[in-house]
């Protein structure tokens, strides 16, 4: 059994407790749901929050964790393997991508994940080098397309970036 | 060479998501089982560099 199990079991019982409006797992986690496996060091969760506008917005997401024995380490909580990074939606596109997730059966427990197509957006608009590995490699798994991508970007005022990696990444 | 590498992608691809998960979180543990046990011989350098000599010579 993958520790992924108990991340999914406690973000569904965040969510039910109300400390948490809704979720969705991203980053290398999610695309390691269309593409081959890739190293990470950490699991990131999007996350709604009920006052987002908290400092310590977080408090309350810690303070369940460790009713349930699990505990910080660093600037995540770690459940089994996996040390689980709760990061609040910052901004349209992120928030699009936790409200439009999949919910997917795994190992007997629901857990949502972000899209392909917006996992590669969201890809796009943070840029860095292995966020453009990243768009790649689920262009290459076929989990999305340069037009899909192009649709998704141009919604989220990132369709100059688009080209830009079109030209560097995709151009013969 | 290349072909080699695609048809070994090609077949982690096929692998199920809780699979590669899997596969990551080993890889995870084993490197904080390094860590632990680099940390661990550190401490006995540490330890033993002190029981030799003073970390600075003597300047007189």
């Amino acid at each position: 059994m993958s520790a992924m199990k108990d991340v999914a079991k406690l973000l569904n019982d965040l969510r039910a407790s109300g400390i948490i409006i809704n979720y969705a797992l991203f980053g290398a986690t999610a695309q390691m749901r269309y593409t081959e496996p890739v190293a990470t060091l950490d699991a990131d969760v999007l996350v709604e929050v009920p006052e987002p506008d908290r400092l310590d917005f977080l408090a309350p997401i810690y303070a369940f964790c460790a009713t349930k024995g699990l505990l910080p380490e660093g600037e995540a909580i770690r459940v089994g393997a996996w040390p689980v990074q709760f990061i609040p939606v910052f901004d349209p596109l992120t928030r699009e991508a936790m409200e439009q997730a999949d919910t997917v059966d795994f190992e007997g427990e629901s857990l949502r994940v972000v899209r392909a197509d917006h996992l590669a957006v969201i890809a796009l608009s943070t840029g860095r080098a292995k966020d453009f590995v990243r768009i790649l490699a689920l262009l290459e798994a076929g989990s999305v397309t340069p037009e899909g991508i192009a649709v998704l970007a141009e919604r989220h005022g990132l369709a100059e970036a688009w080209n830009r990696f079109k030209m560097r990444f995709l151009s013969a | 060479m290349l072909e080699r590498q695609e048809a070994w992608q090609a077949s982690r691809r096929l692998l199920s998501w809780p699979e590669k998960l899997r596969m990551v979180e080993a890889m995870m543990e084993t490197l904080r089982a390094f860590a632990m046990l680099r940390a661990s011989s550190g401490r006995g350098m540490v330890s033993r560099r002190g029981a030799q000599s003073p970390a600075t010579p003597p300047t007189s």
